[in-house]
């Protein structure tokens, strides 16, 4: 499915009563099946703008095409998983109609099988971005909406849930969207880099990966993450 | 499992105590005003033999039941509705604090004047006493609902049963349990009340008619068979399923 979406504009309401746009002429898009990823300034819109494509926030004016009957998968900042029920349960609520053979398999692939039974709060935070991952994924979603699935991990724990991430998304490609401050995270995964503004956020600049996921080398994605950063750099001094 | 024991013992010898002092104060006041321990367990047994003390029990718990269900189901209702909905809070929150500070009394007396003598007056009359502290206990719970656990739930396109059983029912439980114990406390008080005003059976009826007779030994019979159910009921049935609902918690260790 593709992700298309045009936003002329969304205000947000300070506590104070003032109007903030954060949203300016947002406008990007997903082919099908790819990745792309949106790197911008801390509290320029980033989180905003998936709640709009989410459509749990329909207070804004544009246009988004993403058909109601999609089956969206979502990764929020924080993992947000039921306290009260289990792993198991966690993932089978959201996805009930998925088969014990497919949860299983993506159970497994996440290195989840022996925590099934437990409850979220006696997972590690590195755990817990799993299950919502699983979560994610049981839903055989249309489209993928990430926001920062792996922030305030140690590195090689995020290292190993980006492998797994990818590896998933080999198996079975699903258009996804993963907002993301590290510039290396991007170039490691994605098709399509958006650089966003600082707020209101729009895109500046848009970096098409040629390599594909897989076959990019540890150099590569270093260069790839430099080139991104420079283009950050830049838009900042701009800004 | 010292800890246990300990507070097995300790409490053995406070019960010990209180019949004790009940004793020693019985010999004092003489069996008139207050009979002694013994006196009181052979009315027990007495009434218990010829059945009329567990029939009476069991029509007074059956009130019981009935009022506090429909009191904790209403008021969990509305405390849920005014918690989510600002127009239901503007709407019901004076109606509200009305009742909440309307005395039990008055209650139970005008439903039996407005709707006679009759079962469904005295268990309403019972139910509209709780519900009020039901409703708002259960709309500060509401109040205080995770909003990120709704949106998770809109994603995964949870139907309105489905987010209620496991999303907004799990938040709610401190609140509702809360509602719930103070709950059957007030609710058989009052039952006895109603039954001493305006019913033919049960245990607050029997001790208004051993009040007539100046039957200490059958009133306390009667109170104490009646605490010792509530009581059993409290440990039996509410705290055993506070554990269950809870047991997700990690507990420390
Ligand atoms: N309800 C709100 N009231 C006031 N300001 C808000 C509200 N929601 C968002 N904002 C503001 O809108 C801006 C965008 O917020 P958003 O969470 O989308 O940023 P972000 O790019 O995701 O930031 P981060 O990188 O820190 O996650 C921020 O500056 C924030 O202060
Ligand atoms: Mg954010």
């Amino acid at each position: 499915m593709r992700l298309d979406a045009d936003i002329t504009s969304k205000l947000v309401r300070a506590a104070n009563g003032a109007d903030i746009e954060v949203l300016r002429d947002m406008r990007l898009a997903v082919e099908p099946g790819r990745l792309a990823a949106l790197v911008g300034p801390s509290g320029c819109g980033k989180t905003t703008f998936l709640r709009c494509l989410a459509g749990l926030d329909t207070n804004f004016s544009g246009r988004i095409a993403l058909p109601s009957e999609a089956r969206l998968g979502m990764v929020f900042q924080e993992p947000r998983l039921l306290p009260w029920r289990t792993v198991d349960d966690n993932i089978r609520l959201a996805a009930p109609d998925a088969t014990d053979a497919a949860i299983d398999q993506l159970l497994g692939a996440l290195r989840l099988s022996g925590h099934r039974k437990h409850y979220p709060g006696e997972l590690s935070l590195g755990l817990a971005r799993r299950v919502a991952l699983a979560r994610a994924f049981a839903v055989e979603p249309d489209v993928l909406l990430l926001d920062e699935p792996f922030v305030s991990l140690d590195a090689l724990l995020a290292q190993e849930l980006r492998r797994e991430l990818a590896a998933l998304l080999g198996r079975r490609p699903v258009t996804t969207l993963l907002v993301t401050h590290d510039t290396m995270e991007a170039a490691q995964l994605a098709d399509t880099v958006y650089v966003l503004s600082e707020r209101p956020a729009h895109v500046i600049d848009q970096v098409d990966i040629a390599i594909r996921r897989i076959e990019r080398s540890a150099a590569e994605v270093s260069d790839i993450a430099e080139d991104l950063d420079r283009r950050l750099g830049s838009s900042h001094s701009h800004a | 499992m010292t800890g246990a024991r300990r507070q097995f013992v300790l409490r053995v010898a406070s019960l010990a105590i209180i019949v004790l002092v009940w004793a020693l104060g019985a010999m004092a006041a003489g069996p008139r005003l207050l009979p002694s321990p013994l006196a009181v367990l052979s009315t027990m047994v007495e009434e218990a033999a010829s059945g009329a003390l567990f029939l009476n029990i069991a029509i007074t718990l059956v009130r019981v039941g009935v009022a506090f269900g429909i009191a904790m189901l209403a008021g969990t209702a509305l405390g849920i509705l005014m918690g989510r909905s600002r127009t239901a809070d503007d709407l019901f929150d004076l109606p509200l604090i009305v009742l909440l500070n309307l005395p039990a009394l008055v209650i139970v007396v005008l439903a039996y004047i407005w709707a006679g003598l009759t079962e469904t007056a005295a268990i309403l009359a019972v139910a509209i006493n709780k519900f009020p502290n039901t409703a708002v206990t259960v709309r500060e719970g509401t109040r205080a609902l995770d909003r990120g656990l709704d949106e998770v739930a809109q994603i995964y396109k949870f139907d309105r049963v489905k987010r209620l059983r496991h999303v907004v029912l799990p938040q709610l439980v401190p609140f509702i349990a809360a509602a719930a114990r103070s709950g059957l406390s007030l609710v058989w008080k009052i039952v006895l009340v109603v039954e001493l005003l305006g019913r033919p059976n049960g245990v607050g009826f029997e001790i208004g008619t051993a009040f007539q007779l100046f039957d200490v030994a059958r009133i306390l019979a009667y109170a104490l068979a009646f605490v010792a159910v509530i009581v059993a009921i409290e440990f039996l049935m509410v705290q055993p399923f506070e554990r269950r609902v809870t047991r997700w918690r990690p507990r420390a260790a």
